[in-house]
C-alpha cells in the first residue's frame, strides 16, 4: 500500500522543464531569427531575381527606398499605382487626369524636401546641375507594369512635371532637383 | 513540519512561465523575417539622353537594341492593327507570363516568366527564366562585339521594353548584359557603383511621358519594328 502511493505521488507534479526548455528555445528563435518590423524592406513586395545584384552599399550615402506595390487592374477597373516612403503612401488612380498623377506630385514634393536638407555636390560629367548625396532604391513588385518604372525614373531625376499633366520640364541645371544614384532592389535566385 | 519544509523548497515556476510567455508574444509580434533583398546598380547619365541633351556630332550613334515585348505579336502591322492586337491580347491570360525578347534584328526567345514573380526564391524555372534569357543576350553580344575596342568604347546597349510589360522582364535583360560585361571586364566590383568600366547599358526613354492608351499602338509599333 505504501509502495502504491509512493508511485502515485511524482505523477500529480506536473513536469515543466520540458515546456521551459520549448519555450527558451522559442524566445531564442526570434531573437536570432528576426528583426525589428520598423524596416521599410518587410513590405509585402516580391522583388524579381538577378544574378548580378549586389549587396546594398551606400558609400557613405544616405539612402532612400522607394517602395512600388505591383501595378494592378482594380475590381472596378480603375488601374491603381501604389508608392510608399517610410509611413508615407502615395496612390494614383486611372489613366488620365489629375488623380492619375497625384501620387507622383507628392512623391515629387517628398524629395524636393529631401534635397534641400541633403549634402550635395556638383555633378562630375560638368552639366552644372548639384547632385544630392542619396541613393534612391526603387523597390519595385516584380509585375509592376515597365510604364510605372519609367515615370518614377523621369520624376525623381526632375525631368517630368507631375503637377502639369507630366509634360517634359525646360532642363535648367539650376533649379534642377535630380537624384541620379538609384539602385533597383533584387535578389540572388537560390536563396530562400 | 518536514511536509511544510518541502513544499518551501519547491520554486514557483509558473511567475517564470508566465514571463517567458510574454516574451514569445512580444518577438512574434514585432519580429518579421527580412528577405535577403541586394540591389542593382543604375547610375543615370546626367549629360545625355532626356537629362541634357548637348550632342556633340550629327552622326547617328550605333547601338545595340535589346527589345522586349507581349508574345504572338509579329512585325509588319500598323499601329492601330497593333493596338487591336494589344486589346486582344490583354485578354488572354498569356499577356503578363510570356515575353519576347530579341537583340536587333535576330530570331526572338520567348520567357514565360511566371516563377520570376513568385516568392519562393529557390524554384527551377526561376533559375531557368534566368539562365535562358543571359545565354541568349551572351551569344547576340559576343557576335556583335568589336575585336580589339575596350569595353567603354563597345557599341552601347539600349533596352527598349513595352511599357505594359512587367518590370521583371526589364531588369532580366538588364541583369544578362550586366552579367555579360561583368564576365568581359574579369572582375566584378561588389558595390553599388560596379561595371563603371564597362560599356553603356541604359533603358530608352519612354515613348509615351502623359499616358495615353490610344498610344500604346505607336510604342508597340516602334519597339517590334526596331533592328
Amino acid at each position: 500500500m505504501a509502495a502504491k502511493e509512493g508511485l502515485t505521488v511524482p505523477d500529480d507534479e506536473l513536469d515543466l522543464n520540458p515546456l521551459i526548455d520549448v519555450i527558451t528555445m522559442l524566445i531564442i528563435f526570434f531573437i536570432l531569427g528576426g528583426k525589428m518590423s520598423q524596416d521599410v524592406r518587410t513590405e509585402a513586395i516580391t522583388v524579381p531575381p538577378t544574378k548580378t545584384a549586389t549587396k546594398l552599399d551606400d558609400n557613405g550615402m544616405k539612402r532612400i527606398i522607394i517602395n512600388v506595390f505591383g501595378n494592378t487592374q482594380t475590381l472596378t477597373g480603375v488601374p491603381e499605382t501604389r508608392m510608399r516612403v517610410g509611413t508615407k503612401e502615395f496612390v494614383n488612380k486611372g489613366n488620365d487626369g489629375e488623380e492619375a498623377y497625384k501620387g507622383y506630385s507628392q512623391l515629387r514634393s517628398l524629395l524636393d524636401a529631401a534635397y534641400d536638407i541633403a549634402d550635395r555636390e556638383p555633378d562630375p560629367k560638368g552639366t552644372g546641375i548639384s547632385l544630392p548625396k542619396i541613393v534612391l532604391e526603387i523597390r519595385a513588385d516584380a509585375d509592376t507594369q515597365y510604364r510605372v518604372i519609367q515615370e518614377i525614373q523621369q520624376v525623381v531625376t526632375d525631368t517630368i512635371d507631375p503637377n502639369n499633366g507630366m509634360q517634359a520640364k525646360a532642363i535648367d541645371p539650376k533649379t534642377m532637383k535630380a537624384f541620379v544614384n538609384i539602385n533597383f532592389t533584387s535578389r540572388i535566385p537560390g536563396r530562400e | 513540519m518536514s511536509g511544510h519544509a518541502e513544499a518551501e523548497d519547491r520554486v514557483n515556476m509558473i511567475p517564470l512561465i508566465d514571463c517567458m510567455f510574454f516574451l514569445i508574444l512580444f518577438f512574434m509580434i514585432i519580429t518579421k523575417f527580412e528577405p535577403d533583398e541586394k540591389a542593382v546598380a543604375s547610375l543615370l547619365p546626367t549629360d545625355k539622353g532626356q537629362m541634357n541633351a548637348k550632342p556633340t556630332s550629327v552622326a547617328p550613334v550605333e547601338q545595340i537594341n535589346l527589345l522586349v515585348y507581349p508574345q504572338g505579336v509579329e512585325k509588319g502591322y500598323q499601329p492601330s492593327e497593333y493596338r487591336k492586337q494589344l486589346e486582344e491580347l490583354e485578354k488572354s491570360r498569356s499577356f503578363f507570363e510570356i515575353a519576347r525578347i530579341r537583340v536587333g534584328g535576330r530570331d526572338p526567345i520567348e520567357i514565360n516568366g511566371l516563377a520570376l514573380a513568385q516568392r519562393s526564391n529557390n524554384s527551377e524555372q526561376m533559375r531557368d527564366n534566368i539562365l535562358q534569357a543571359h545565354a541568349y543576350i551572351k551569344e547576340a553580344l559576343n557576335n556583335l562585339e568589336e575585336a580589339g575596342k575596350p569595353r567603354k568604347e563597345q557599341k552601347p546597349v539600349v533596352i527598349s521594353c513595352y511599357s505594359g510589360m512587367p518590370w521583371k522582364y526589364a531588369l532580366l535583360v538588364y541583369d544578362a548584359v550586366r552579367a555579360y560585361e561583368a564576365e568581359k571586364t574579369g572582375s566584378f566590383n561588389k558595390n553599388t557603383f560596379d561595371l563603371l568600366e564597362a560599356r553603356e547599358v541604359s533603358f530608352a526613354p519612354p515613348q509615351i511621358r502623359n499616358f495615353h492608351k490610344n498610344e500604346l499602338g505607336n510604342e508597340l509599333y516602334t519597339i517590334v519594328n526596331m533592328r
